[in-house]
């Protein structure tokens, strides 16, 4: 699903100076923060400062960047689709607002991480819901409707049961792992420490019990389906 | 896992071991290919940027009771009003925000009191009212959803128009 045809990304790209190794990528224009290197901070900030400055392709391409991770943001606290559109939305409309006075635009998007973040917070307090706080703390999936699993392609069972057994753990485990497979290396670990609001030495032992409590999801899993 | 807490990013990502690598490619996969942003997100996302406004001052949310005082909301729950501060240099606007069905009810105070017209902006639409000589103001349904509130100021401390940060009423 080319977004951008190619030439015009590099129009943009020199304009904006962006290297030209990132314009096949841009070309490509998918939406999965993951498959995009990682932009230097100097890149970001010139796309930033660019969107300041009304270009609206420069907006675009940071929206092209920074959204996937943002929906799995809102998934991981496990909003209902409706209420992850608005979080993901209220988000980039402060970023509207907020884009010229960003005390450091190439942290953009632990930026916008983080209010994605607080405002995922602020729905689960309003509903009442507990907010969990630990790894273990399960949160009820909320899926009116059929969320993802339902509607999509997973025709594959081993990717299925991947799938459920990964929505089955805690809000926290989630949250990580979806940052780290999908934000990392658009943000560094450094970003995403302090977007997520972890010490950045928890990050990889936090990483392994969570990949562990999958692991020993998926063994009951089979075991029990066998 | 013989992580350690001091090595950056990129030695950590190549410290996972084969096991890990492989549930973790499986898990990469599964994720991208299972969770996907839906279109109209995408696309709301990049209309977002038509909203961009040049002339106006920010008044930046400094409160939220829905996430600043979350023991009062519990307590209130869903019934009681939220409460949101926003400040910009020269003036403050205090609303309370109630629930009236999916509609949304607006009362606001400007600081300092001033007559003012004030404008709701959602994707509903835009809805004007006029704050009284003393600053009040309020808005009756309003929808539900990313709201943000535009002030054009008339009064004697009339300046640039001033919008606030955006919030989910």
């Amino acid at each position: 699903m080319s977004r951008y045809p190619r030439e015009s990304v590099i129009g943009l790209a020199a304009r904006l100076k962006v290297a030209p190794a990132a314009c096949d990528r841009l070309a490509a224009g998918t939406a999965l923060a993951g498959s995009i290197e990682r932009m230097d901070a100097e890149e970001l900030n010139r796309l930033v400062e660019a969107a300041a400055g009304g270009d609206a392709d420069a907006w675009e391409m940071l929206v092209e960047r920074f959204s996937g991770l943002m929906w799995s943001v809102a998934g991981s606290y496990g909003l209902s689709r409706p209420d992850s559109a608005d979080v993901v939305q209220v988000t980039w409309l402060r970023l509207v607002e907020h884009i010229g006075r960003l005390k450091d635009p190439s942290r953009v998007g632990a930026w916008l991480v983080t209010t994605a973040r607080r405002e995922c917070l602020r729905l689960l307090r309003a509903a009442n819901r507990e907010v969990p706080t630990d790894d273990y703390t399960s949160l009820e999936t909320v899926d009116p409707g059929g969320s993802s699993m339902e509607s999509l392609v997973l025709r594959n069972e081993r990717a299925a049961l991947v799938w459920q057994a990964f929505r089955q753990l805690g809000a926290r485990c989630q949250e990580l792992l979806r940052a780290l497979l999908l934000a990392y290396p658009v943000l560094s670990y450094e970003e995403l420490a302090s977007a997520l609001g972890m010490p950045i030495g928890s990050i990889g032992p936090t990483r392994a019990r969570c990949l562990e409590q999958l692991r020993r999801k998926l063994g009951s899993d089979v075991s029990t389906t066998i | 896992m013989t992580q350690d807490n001091g090595v950056t990013g990129s030695e950590q990502a190549e410290l996972q071991s084969d096991e890990d690598d492989a549930l973790w490619q499986e898990l990469r996969m599964v994720i991208q290919k299972g969770d996907p942003v839906p279109p109209e997100v995408l696309q709301a996302a990049r209309e977002s940027f038509t909203w961009r406004t040049i002339d106006a001052e920010l008044a930046a949310l400094t409160y939220d009771s829905a996430v600043d005082d979350p023991a009062t909301s519990v307590v209130r729950g869903l019934e009681g009003p939220r409460m949101l501060s926003f400040e910009a240099s020269e003036l403050s606007v205090e609303l309370e925000v109630t629930a009236v069905g999916a509609r949304r009810r607006l009362v606001g105070q400007l600081v300092p009191p001033q007559p003012a017209r004030v404008e709701v902006r959602n994707r509903a639409g835009r809805s004007l009212v006029q704050s009284d000589e003393l600053g009040r103001f309020r808005i009756e349904e309003v929808a539900a959803g990313p709201s943000s509130l535009r002030c054009h100021l008339t009064g004697p401390h009339g300046t640039a128009p001033v919008v606030t940060d955006w919030i989910t009423l």
